[in-house]
């Protein structure tokens, strides 16, 4: 089992080992085997209601008239149990490995650690029972009523965040390497998205009234959606890559500056640029001209990510033509780097006058989500899976089966409906 | 096919279902790319659960030594810089050192500090939009004739919240000509005081229903969510349901 750390520029400090005392210790490695199989469960479920709903476009009839089996209640069940429950598992399931070898500690508490797996999957089932029931705040990816809000930021932010912050504090490894820094961005923005965007005034325990009205519910709404895409669905990753990529690539990160550069302008700009999502409507004009230019600036730090991700493959390519884990972490950083070129293209006004309200943005997002969130996760996975059970991987074969099936399925999915998009739009009929 | 126009400025598919009807082949292809990713996932599952079955009886745990951080730390000095004997100001030679990023390295071994400036960082480019946009009047121009909703419109509002209608339909007529011709005036910040939530939405698989209210008559929209052909239909598909039969 590995665990050196990798490190981009440390150098060995002997002043610690002559002043601190040897001390022992082992990983919990149980708590990163649950939430594994969590993410690898909850993807089955997510992707499969993903594709309940894109049935239930095509042919309406199979639905049989039954209200929760329909697309206005299922749909927000598909975003929720991709981003928060799939997503969501993959990200505990990077923290828990990489922090405690980060760290060269285990993590301060294992029943905090137990709480939170426990706590986040009710929260998940919670999620699941209540949407198809219709009961729903009406927000995208803020539905959940606030008795199961209250839960998310109580485990999240006391549990998670708490374990987390106290490990960081009780660690043996004297400077925090960058995967850590995308962890503490993560847990600190989230906390403050959830909790902001989803105070409401309660009206009974299944109902709430968002205490932001029009114009400004859908800022705070869009601050808090665009942000959930950048800090639960970027950051998280972009640590995952830093600690997992070296790792199965056996090469040290690109650059340590570039990391720096870009961590640093991603946390800032990319809180910014929640308004292009609401480009020509009520909004007012300032807020929408500002998203649009801080999303146009984040189209470099993003890249900053893609290029440090991409260049620390230099060396190494070959072993991208023999191992599964690296195609797939190859794959799925290519598709973060064209979702966020397309983001700030159409966060260009003229761009998103016509992509606004088409199926362009659907293509946007599932090349972002079953590109760069998927094949990150399903990399990460692979190379877990041997050290987390201590045996070889069942079928190597398999796992080259599903990075083609996988790469030729997002492909089938994004084209056709980049074309419904531009079909809606309908750039040549425009004249 | 949304924006298209013929020569005397009408739509020329001025039927929302006409566009969606182009697309269904499309979707259709997407369920194929869908699938196969499902697919995929079900793979990793399995293969997930072989290896599972392959495991040890009793997992290996092994045991890391290492020292326990002295309280007493003292930064490595500030990187000199390439510059130090090169005829440049002393300003250069500084900026040179600064950008060797000797000061993150002092960061990177404070989580607490760490989080803080991350924070610091998160809040301070919140605030600078959050605050004009709760503090500046101007930014929502009040229109007299908007009334709090009456009950039975809050009940109304509440079924179309539920139903997930939003997931479809926008609420949210923008300045373009092709949106006002097909949907009416265009949406004033004004209008949306009492929304709570907005219902602005973000994709329109039907059409935009702001101006709705009031085209139809009550019996119109009667015998459109209770036609006997849209039975079998869920409630929320019915107004799609509807164009389909028409076909």
């Amino acid at each position: 089992m590995a665990t050196t750390d990798v490190k981009s520029s440390d150098q060995p400090q002997p002043q610690i080992a002559a002043d601190g005392e040897l001390e022992h210790f082992s990983y919990d490695d149980a708590i990163v085997r649950m939430f594994a199989t969590a993410t690898i469960l909850w993807a089955v479920v997510a992707t499969l209601a993903g594709l309940i709903v894109g049935v239930i476009l095509v042919m309406p009839q199979l639905t049989g008239g039954l209200p929760w089996f329909s697309f206005g209640r299922l749909r927000p069940l598909h975003t929720n149990a991709a981003i928060f429950a799939f997503a969501g598992n993959a990200i505990f399931a990077a923290v828990y490995y990489s922090t405690q070898r980060l760290c060269k500690t285990r993590m301060w508490s294992d029943a905090l650690s137990r709480l939170h797996f426990w706590g986040w999957q009710l929260i998940i089932v919670a999620a699941a029972i209540t949407l198809p029931l219709g009961v729903t705040q009406g927000r995208e990816y803020a539905e959940l009523e606030w008795p199961i809000d209250i839960a998310i930021a109580v485990v999240w932010l006391f549990i998670f965040g708490g374990n987390f912050l106290m490990t960081l504090i009780n660690r043996r490894e004297r400077h925090m390497y960058v995967a850590l820094w995308f962890y503490i961005a993560t847990i600190v923005t989230v906390a403050l998205l959830h909790v902001f965007n989803n105070l409401v005034v309660p009206a009974g325990l299944f109902k709430g009234y968002s205490v932001y009205a029009g114009v400004q519910d859908a800022f705070m709404q869009w601050w808090y959606g665009h942000n959930a895409v950048a800090f639960f669905l970027t950051t998280p990753f972009l640590g995952l890559m830093y600690y997992f990529l070296p790792k199965a690539a056996e090469r040290p990160v690109f650059s340590y500056k570039l990391s720096i550069i870009h961590f640093w302008s991603l946390v800032f700009i990319y809180i910014w640029a929640g308004p292009h999502h609401l480009h020509y409507t009520a909004l007012p004009e300032w807020a929408s001209t500002l998203g649009m230019l801080f999303s146009l600036m984040l189209w470099m730090p993003s890249w900053g990510g893609m290029i440090n991700g991409l260049l620390t493959l230099r060396g190494a390519w070959h072993k991208v033509a023999t191992d599964p884990v690296l195609k797939f972490f190859v794959v799925g950083i290519t598709f973060y780097g064209m979702s966020t070129f397309e983001g700030p293209m159409l966060s260009i006004k003229a761009v998103n006058a016509l992509s606004h309200y088409t199926d362009w943005t659907i293509a946007h997002v599932h090349s972002g989500a079953l590109g760069w969130n998927g094949f990150m996760a399903f990399g990460m996975l692979y190379w877990l899976l041997p050290r987390l059970y201590q045996t070889k991987i069942w079928s190597p074969k398999l796992v080259s089966l599903h990075f083609w099936t996988g790469t030729i399925g997002i492909l089938l999915y994004i084209i056709p409906i980049y074309m419904a998009g531009l079909m809606k739009l309908d750039v040549a009929c425009d004249g | 096919m949304w924006r298209a126009m013929d020569e005397t400025g009408q739509l020329v598919y001025g039927d929302f279902i006409e566009v969606i009807q182009s697309i269904v082949p499309l979707w259709w292809l997407r369920v194929v790319g869908g699938l196969l990713y499902v697919v995929g996932v079900v793979m990793l599952a399995i293969n997930a659960l072989m290896t599972w079955l392959g495991r040890p009886s009793v997992y290996e745990v092994p045991v890391h030594s290492a020292p326990r951080l002295s309280k007493h730390y003292v930064d490595s000095p500030a990187p000199n810089s390439d510059l130090e004997n090169a005829p440049v100001l002393e300003l250069g030679k500084k900026l040179d050192s600064w950008s060797k990023m000797g000061w993150h390295r002092q960061w990177e071994r404070l989580p607490v500090k760490f989080t803080v400036i991350t924070t610091v960082a998160v809040v301070a480019a919140t605030l600078f939009e959050v605050i004009p946009t709760f503090l500046i009047r101007a930014n929502v121009p009040t229109i007299a004739t908007v009334k709090p909703y009456t009950p039975l419109e809050l009940a109304g509002r509440h079924i179309y919240l539920a139903e997930g209608c939003y997931n479809c339909h926008s609420q949210m007529v923008r300045p373009m000509v092709a949106e006002t011709k097909r949907y009416g005036e265009y949406s004033k910040p004004g209008e949306f005081i009492y929304d709570r939530p907005f219902q602005w939405g973000s994709r329109r698989i039907g059409p935009d229903v702001h101006r709705e209210g009031g085209k139809q008559s009550s019996f119109w929209h009667w015998t459109h969510f209770e036609d006997p052909n849209l039975y079998l239909l869920d409630r929320s598909c019915r107004a799609s349901a509807i164009c389909w039969n028409r076909t």
